[in-house]
């Protein structure tokens, strides 16, 4: 190990034990729960078999991987993901802080609570449930929204087979799940900041709109930064269980909406193949952490109090 | 940069760390060592016709859901069980939610559960393949389920066999399942539509339901299960074909050519072609919703609903949902005829329930035992079938099954006892489909049995090939099939294209090789 | 006190948008609500409506028919969520606070540790086969304990939490005072934590609710089933015996409605609690407070 070599490793552990014996009870969490069985990752270039076990099964170099490239779609599934993350990141993060500066400056206590519980709600509805929601609303024969339309004398639209709408439908309902729980995080970095700030500000004449601007958006800002390098660290997993429930196999929308974990799960549901499954899953770490390792450094360039690492 | 160097640097020599210190107690299961040992096979054996000393609780694992009177069953079947071969069973259900999931895990994580349901259409030879079954032989059967080797019949056993070798007991029961229309009669009559006997018969009701009955989809389809079943009037059946498992590659087989084991994907026949012009035309009809791709009601649900005119379905499911809507709906005058009419109907293959025994059990012995008396003692066949007599189901005068008020609570031949179904055991219910006998005696005059149906594709040299065909399958199949198309032809040469660069060709011609080389070891 | 014209405007802008936001997220819950009152018949043929057109309560007859299975996994769940998330937001919070000491020289090695668990996972199997057979964890409480208990994100937001609310200053001077690093943690860093416990607190305690995965993948007897798994089993029995099963009695489940009424069932107790953790949000209550 590297760093036993180094003369300060020790003095480092002896001046603050107690402090890395507080760190210690999760470290064992994760050595137990994360890296040991991160040891299967080998599975990925392996032809599994039950008597060999996952690392004395045979290796298979990268045939694992072949499936995926050769679908001819790796690429566009890619491009999928990372562009639907890319703008389900962006809109969450806008609102999640829009609502959250507003809700805090509500004078109605209760009428803060309220909103603040309704917006929560859609945190509990299942996809499953949304997706049965859409079909409900958006069916071309009596779908709710196309029985109005049809009462204005309007067509009435047929979602299921025009990608276009998906391009909107999606973040909208992204938005809708998730900005009640985002706004959580940043309403509780907002009541961490220092009131006298704002009674100094107040005192200068500063209004409404600079206060926000000036102090409580900067403020906000190492919150916003790590909670954005946490979703680009995510950028190549998908919401799987939003893809699958509310475009599952549609032949006529799945070229502009598949993305990684929808295709790997069409494509292995027949065969459950470990070390497939393992493939795709690789894949997509090593793309992920690229990308962190690339952004995180230039974010501690930046200010390194903000990087994750 | 260079810290973080040294941090994943670090993560990389504690994962190594890691490995040495887990690589000896992890994956290796040490019960493997003991399937091996055979000494105390001799023991038990002598002890065939009596009662084993040893008391032994056998782990089994059930496909499907747990019905509320199952452990009620069950006790029941313990207590016989104590008494006959002195052991238990202790039954995990793995759900139609998660057992995709959970059923290869069972395996991998080297638990020592004993038996476990298996079929070819869940991971049978997957998990065979891969070493997680025991292998059953003659001489186990001759030893400890002699009555099961008397019983089975000689076309299941021999569909069982991997590379010779057999991993399961597959039911004893020919299933002759075929597909029929189940419409209204109330309808039929209105319109006056006399009879249905084939596919055009059956548009003509369709669009007569179409024109007329503005708040009735004619045929609910389109959901993952059942968006295809048309097509088996329409292209297979009059091509005497029938599909190679899995279904998901689409590639059929002649079932009226013994000799012949040709595999074909039918996108590329004419009729294929033909059918999916037809179906545009039914789509553009309005015979289905304009959103049937994604459909979530099964046409089953909506018929029996009063949503949908007509439904297709399996003659055994047709059976039951007409015992529930002609109480229901009287007046819906529910009729239905038989969708094969003179073309070949296939006996499903005995492979496609039955029941495998660990790698990792401790008992097998004990678990052939079990099964033996499971199968073959009709005791144990009704109770697994049926439930408890007078309290799930009474027997008639006829000696027909009729289903009392708890019948719900373990409903009949649905709680996953398939594997052990036998012909012998098998009673008629009451209250079903008047002419099902008709349809049915129909069918057994013409019914094949090919040797293909028994054929396991073994797919390792064509993974990939078979996940992409596989995702095709479900997406641009699908649309085709269901006939949301502009130009079909352009379409479904497109699709031929898809297939092709998915690399079905290589497909075929793997499965052509395996199919060749198995029907030269039978001859 | 009077307000000022932009105050006015800013507040009327806040209550217009927040309103509509809480009526789009409110709406489809009412919508739920309603039709899980709804008969499986109408439902499926004239689709969710405003008002059931035809009332029945055939959901919830078939959720609570046992009902002692539904209360004993409220228990279980209940349990897990009280003991999981009280003992995670105390280790994590810990954890938080050794990463957010500038004294330490390794603090963001830590930090990378626990970050590269989000991007890296040995697959389903391996993680199965570890806790299954390596660990024996299966069929025990701990397994439901333990699996959702950590999360890397979790932690490395509190960590952030700390950083931006807390000044390195009263660390500092707490040590001249010579208070330990424990105590330090104790004393100053919970009580200043308080809007970020509550919220990442809130999540954990969602997590465990919410979980079924776990319990699908590690439990198979039933009296350690929690509640969300409990329906989970429900409703995926009720979607296969209307789809495959052949008797009779299955063709009138409440298969949509049940989707619905699940819904109802699992998110009630859970809306019920929120209040109590809302508090935590009101501006302004850490630090002026201890600075008097």
């Amino acid at each position: 190990m590297k760093s036993l070599k180094k003369p300060g490793f020790f003095h480092e552990l002896a001046k603050n034990k107690v402090l890395y014996l507080m760190f210690l009870p999760v470290a064992v969490y994760y050595i137990l729960f994360a890296y040991v069985p991160m040891l299967g990752i080998v599975v990925a270039f392996k032809d599994f078999n039950y008597r060999d076990g996952i690392l004395f099964s045979p290796w298979n170099g990268v045939d694992n991987f072949r499936y995926f490239f050769v679908s001819g779609k790796a690429l566009q599934v890619t491009t999928n993901t990372i562009m639907y993350n890319v703008v389900f990141l962006a809109i969450y993060t806008i609102f999640s802080i829009m609502v959250a500066i507003m809700i805090s400056e509500l004078a109605s206590k209760i009428f803060k609570k309220v909103s603040q519980s309704f917006m929560f709600l859609p945190y509990f509805i299942s996809w499953v449930v949304v997706s049965a929601f859409m079909y409900n609303f958006f069916n071309y024969d009596y779908g709710l929204v196309n029985n109005f339309l049809r009462a204005l004398g309007n067509e009435p639209i047929n979602i299921y087979s025009e990608p276009s709408y998906w391009y909107i439908l999606l973040p909208v309902l992204y938005l809708w799940k998730w900005v009640g729980f985002g706004s959580v995080l940043y309403l509780s970095a907002i009541s961490g900041i220092d009131q006298e700030c704002y009674e100094a500000a107040t005192i200068d004449g500063a209004n409404m709109f600079q206060k926000i601007f000036k102090i409580t958006l900067p403020l906000l800002k190492p919150t916003v930064v790590i909670l954005l390098l946490l979703g680009v660290g995510r950028i190549l997993r998908g919401e799987f269980d939003m893809f699958y429930n509310l475009i599952g196999n549609n032949g006529l929308l799945i070229d502009n909406t598949d993305i990684i974990d929808t295709l790997v799960f069409r494509s292995l549901l027949g065969t459950q193949d470990f070390g497939m499954a393992s493939a795709a899953g690789f894949y997509q770490s090593v793309l992920c952490f690229l990308i962190i390792m690339i952004v995180n450094t230039i974010v501690r360039k930046v200010d390194s109090e903000s990087a994750l690492f | 940069m260079r810290k973080i160097f040294k941090c994943v640097a670090l993560t990389i020599v504690l994962n190594f760390l890691l490995v040495f210190l887990f690589a000896g107690c992890g994956q290796v299961p040490p019960d493997m060592v003991e399937e091996v040992e055979s000494t105390e096979h001799a023991s038990v054996g002598d002890a065939n016709e009596s009662r084993p000393d040893e008391e032994v609780r056998l782990k089994m694992y059930l496909v499907g859901d747990k019905y509320s009177d199952f452990d009620l069953v069950y006790e029941q079947l313990n207590t016989m069980l104590m008494e006959d071969i002195n052991a238990t069973v202790d039954v995990s259900f793995m759900g139609w939610g998660d057992y995709t999931q959970r059923y290869p895990l069972a395996f991998a994580s080297g638990d020592n559960f004993d038996l476990i349901f298996t079929a070819n259409w869940c991971y049978y030879s997957n998990q065979a393949v891969k070493g997680g079954f025991v292998e059953i032989t003659r001489e186990m059967l001759a030893q400890y389920a002699p009555m099961t080797a008397d019983t089975m019949y000689e076309d299941a056993w021999e569909q069982a066999k991997i590379d010779g070798r057999v991993f399961m007991l597959p039911m004893n029961y020919k299933e002759l399942n075929s597909y029929v229309y189940m419409v209204r009669g109330d309808l039929m009559d209105k319109y006056g539509i006399r009879q249905i006997s084939d596919l055009a018969e059956f548009g003509e009701y369709l669009d007569a339901v179409a024109k007329n009955e503005p708040g009735i989809i004619p045929l609910d389809t389109g959901t993952d299960l059942e968006f295809d079943t048309l097509l088996r009037f329409g292209v297979l059946a009059p091509l005497n074909l029938e599909i190679l498992e899995p279904q998901q590659l689409n590639h059929f087989f002649n079932l009226s050519s013994r000799d012949s084991g040709q595999i074909i994907n039918i996108i590329e026949t004419p009729e294929f072609l033909e059918y999916a012009k037809e179906m545009k035309g039914w789509r553009e009809k309005g015979y289905w919703s304009k959103s049937a791709l994604v459909n979530k009601v099964t046409a089953k649900e909506s018929f029996t609903m009063g949503k949908s005119a007509s439904a297709i379905m399996n003659l055994s499911t047709a059976n039951g949902i007409y015992m529930s809507v002609s109480v229901l709906h009287p007046e819906w005058d529910v009729r239905v005829y038989d969708g094969m009419k003179g073309s070949g109907v296939a006996i499903k293959p005995y492979i496609q329930n039955g029941m495998g025994i660990n790698a990792n059990s401790r008992n097998p012995e004990r678990a052939l035992m079990f099964l033996d008396l499971v199968r073959n003692d009709e005791r144990y066949a009704q109770l697994v079938m049926y439930g408890i007599e007078g309290v799930h189901y009474e027997k008639t005068a006829q000696g027909k099954v009729r289903p009392l008020a708890d019948t719900v609570k373990y409903p009949i031949d649905s709680n996953c006892n398939w594997c052990w179904r036998d012909d012998r055991f098998i009673l008629e219910v009451e209250g079903g489909i008047p002419n099902y006998n008709d349809i049915r005696s129909a069918w057994e005059r013409t019914a094949y049995s090919h040797p293909v149906q028994s054929f396991i594709f073994n797919d390792t040299a064509v993974k990939n090939e078979v996940s992409n065909v596989t995702n095709l399958w479900k997406t641009d199949y699908k649309v085709i099939v269901l006939g949301f198309t502009e130009d079909t032809e352009r379409e479904v040469n497109e699709l031929i294209k898809k297939y092709q660069n998915a690399g079905d060709d290589r497909i075929i011609q793997e499965q052509q090789m395996q199919i060749d080389n198995y029907m030269k070891s039978l001859r | 006190m009077k307000k000022s014209t932009d105050q006015v405007v800013f507040l009327a802008i806040s209550y217009i948008v927040t309103s509509l936001i809480a009526i789009f997220t409110l709406f489809p819950f009412v919508v739920l609500i309603v039709n899980s009152f709804a008969s499986e018949h109408s439902i499926i043929f004239y689709g969710y409506s405003l008002f059931p057109k035809e009332f029945s309560v055939d959901a919830y007859d078939l959720i609570f028919r046992s009902p002692d299975t539904i209360l004993r996994s409220y228990g279980v769940t209940m349990l897990i969520t009280t003991l999981g998330t009280a003992t995670s937001l105390f280790f994590s919070s810990m954890a938080a606070y050794v990463m957010y000491r500038k004294d330490l020289k390794y603090r963001n090695g830590l930090a990378f540790f626990i970050y590269f668990t989000t991007l890296f996972n040995g697959g389903l199997a391996s993680y199965y086969i570890t806790l299954s057979s390596t660990y024996h964890l299966k069929n025990t409480l701990w397994v439901l304990l333990f699996v959702p208990m950590f999360s890397a994100m979790n932690i490395l937001i509190l960590r952030n939490f700390i950083r931006g609310s807390i000044p390195d200053s009263l660390c500092e001077s707490a040590k001249i005072d010579g208070a330990g690093d424990f105590s330090i943690f104790i004393r100053i860093i919970i009580p200043l934590s308080k809007p970020a416990l509550a919220s990442i607190g809130l999540f954990t305690a969602l997590g465990y609710w919410n979980d079924w995965w776990t319990p699908m993948m590690f439990v198979e007897r039933q009296r350690l089933f929690p509640l969300q798994y409990v329906l989970y089993t429900i409703i995926s029995s009720v979607n296969v015996s209307s789809s495959v099963v052949q008797n009779a009695s299955s063709v009138t489940m409440p298969q949509e409605s049940l989707k619905l009424a699940m819904t109802v069932v699992s998110t009630g107790p859970i809306l019920l609690a929120y209040p109590f953790v809302q508090k935590y949000f009101v501006k302004g209550i850490t630090l002026g407070s201890v600075k008097g």
